[in-house]
């Protein structure tokens, strides 16, 4: 299990994070998301320990992520950034072969090499491997990081945790939902994933749970159909939003009017129609 | 994913040639050095042939007492040669692997000591102890007067560094730009303040700083080889072995991290260790420019930029290619010699325009 307890961040008078709680176990796929700056890639980055929150703890398999050792962290912990800064002409296999860093001592042994095989294969980055990774575009770089922190924790200690900011950001239709497919496969293999994404309907699709931000806060957690609401759209994306069954899935799907209209007597360019259910959204606003 | 079993039964299979080239980079780099080292013993004003130096190293270790050589031969090798060539490849060595490792630490290929100031840092730490020793030397116990300069050296090549460093990192990221702007800034600061010194130096400190300013290895004794072997030569050791950090490094910081680096302790450690390379070797050898620039990207595009093989590749090959460009600057002008700064320079400089311009032939 990941965890957070009573996480707060602040950073000069601003509140970044107040007291946010939670808790991702193997085989869990938590999706953060809310609008921006609502805080969850602060607190993504809190889990992966790249800053230290003003307040609270990050526990990984029940000890607080400060007593493991770096080496025995990364073994159990990989994060894929939004981005990276990799400006030398490393080629791509080389680059998934850094994700095996903590596993070997100086040199790779042939279960290195292997698992870079099969993270390149699982990542559709097979044939990049003797490409220079600068020349690569924005999306295929994205890949092929994902290669490098699946061939980090592709097997080891019975907990793993797999923390990814915004994988679909820079990558096609098809390669997004083969990203989230890869994150519900490392989460049956006894993962716990936490993923930030925008895309809410990739997120109702792929989460087991999905963790909605606002404002620094945890506004909601829980089963995405159970958490996704016409009035949790307007209160958290200010979205004048329907939620529908998938038609084939068994998933919630968001369809989006519009912008949400703040109130009923402002100007409107829409006609009178099209705002039948703000009614019963004005209750959430403030 | 657990398909380890499969993932073994795959095996050596398809890994990339140049990956698996690399095991030879090390190899392949001892064997030039040691061909480095045997020619640049025998080429000089006085020449001295290899079946020579083999008679006479043998006659030296007791395994041999019949000589055929020419005594002065005996002494021109052992005082004279055999000094300089291992101070050679002491520095050499030292100014590959500083310029491979900081151009690791500040993840660009485009650094070396001599850009980012940490050299010119040394040499004001070099230059103020020669003109301001004098004055303290009464404090200085005579045994360690040696070290003064090399120590001021050192201090002065660590706090370049170090501000260099703190300048161009901005939210744990290095930005290119304020990198080289904080190694310009560095270089002119330590550059006003050595032309200050040589200003209120006297005519011998001026001699004494120019002749060691323009760079040579020609001062090497059995003495500074045994200190440059234990100042230089012990970090170099150190040093070497961060490769696979580096690596991670590469990606950014905070991947480091992800990666099991304790990237704060890595990057400190690894500045004071070049730090302490780049002195020892300007503290005997004056500046010697571009060998630490030149000598990674050469490699890099040979074996490509995984450190594990690049650092000490870069060592044994910034040794070998110091000990040619000394060889090219004892003959060329023989029995007179260049100084050796000069000869790096002029041969670096070409290169590193070279190099600027395949760099904007490929953003173009």
């Amino acid at each position: 299990m990941i965890e957070a307890l009573s996480i707060s961040h602040r950073i000069g008078s601003a509140t970044l994070l107040e007291d946010v709680s939670l808790a991702v176990s193997s085989g869990e796929v938590l999706v953060l998301v809310g609008p921006n700056g609502a805080g969850k890639s602060t607190l993504l980055r809190i889990l992966a320990g790249e800053i230290a929150p003003t307040a609270g703890t990050v526990t990984l398999a029940g000890r607080p992520s400060s007593e493991w050792s770096a080496r025995k962290r990364a073994e159990l912990r990989a994060v894929l950034p939004q981005q990276s800064e990799l400006s030398f002409p490393f080629s791509c296999y080389e680059v998934v072969l850094l994700g095996r860093t903590p596993h070997t001592l100086g040199h790779e042994s042939q279960k290195d090499h292997a698992i870079t095989r099969l993270a390149m294969a699982v990542t559709d980055t097979r044939g990049y491997e003797e490409r220079a990774y600068p020349t690569l575009s924005g999306g295929e770089r994205q890949r092929v990081h994902a290669g490098r922190v699946l061939a980090q924790i592709w097997e080891g200690p019975s907990f793993r945790a797999l923390l990814l900011d915004e994988p679909t950001a820079s990558l096609d239709l098809a390669h997004q939902h083969a990203m989230l497919r890869l994150a519900r496969r490392m989460a049956d293999d006894q993962c716990a994933v936490v993923c930030v994404l925008h895309d809410l309907n990739l997120a109702a699709q792929y989460a087991t749970t999905l963790a909605v931000m606002h404002r620094g806060r945890l506004h909601a957690v829980g089963r995405p159909a159970r958490v996704l609401s016409p009035r949790l759209l307007a209160d958290v994306f200010e979205v004048d939003a329907l939620v529908v069954p998938h038609p084939e899935l068994s998933c919630p799907m968001v369809v989006t009017r519009g912008p949400l209209e703040r109130k009923a007597d402002s100007p409107s360019l829409s006609s009178p129609a099209s705002t039948p259910s703000n009614e019963s959204l004005q209750g959430g606003l403030p | 994913m657990p398909a380890t079993a499969e993932a073994a039964a795959m095996g050596q299979r398809g890994i990339p040639p140049r990956v698996a080239r690399r095991a030879w980079t090390v190899p392949a780099l001892s064997a030039v050095l040691l061909v480095a080292v045997v020619t640049s013993s025998s080429v000089g004003s006085v020449p001295i042939s290899l079946a020579e130096i083999g008679a006479l190293l043998l006659q030296r270790l007791g395994l041999a007492t019949a000589s055929a050589a020419v005594d002065t031969h005996a002494e021109i090798l052992f005082a004279i040669r055999l000094p300089r060539v291992m101070l050679g490849v002491l520095v050499g060595a030292g100014l590959g692997l500083s310029g491979a490792s900081m151009q690791g630490i500040f993840r660009n290929p485009l650094v070396d000591p001599g850009l980012l100031g940490i050299s010119t840092g040394a040499a004001l730490g070099a230059v103020a102890s020669i003109v301001l020793g004098g004055k303290l030397a009464h404090g200085i116990p005579p045994a360690l007067a040696p070290y003064v300069l090399p120590a001021a050296a050192f201090a002065g090549a660590l706090v370049a560094m170090m501000a260099v460093e703190r300048i161009a990192r901005v939210g744990g990221r290095m930005v290119v730009a304020t990198l080289l702007l904080a190694g310009i800034a560095v270089n002119a600061l330590a550059s006003a303040l050595t032309g200050l010194l040589i200003y209120v130096s006297n005519d011998a400190q001026l001699r004494t700083i120019t002749f060691w300013s323009l760079g040579s290895l020609g001062g090497a004794t059995s003495r500074t080889v045994v200190a440059t072997a234990v100042f230089l030569g012990i970090p170099l050791l150190l040093l070497v072995r961060y490769g696979g950090a580096l690596n991670a490094l590469l990606l950014g910081e905070a991947e480091a991290g992800h990666l099991g680096v304790d990237v704060e302790r890595t990057k400190r450690t690894m500045i004071v260790l070049v730090a302490l390379i780049v002195g020892a070797a300007v503290a005997v050898s004056g500046v010697l420019g571009f060998v630490g620039l030149v000598v990674p990207h050469l490699l890099r595009l040979a074996v490509g930029p995984d450190h594990r093989q690049l650092l000490a590749g870069s060592a044994l090959l910034g040794a070998s290619l110091l000990l040619g460009a000394d060889a090219v600057a004892r003959t060329l002008v023989s029995p007179a010699e260049l100084p050796l700064g000069i000869v790096t320079a002029a041969l670096g400089t070409p290169f590193f325009l070279a190099l600027l311009l395949r760099e904007r032939r490929r953003l173009a």
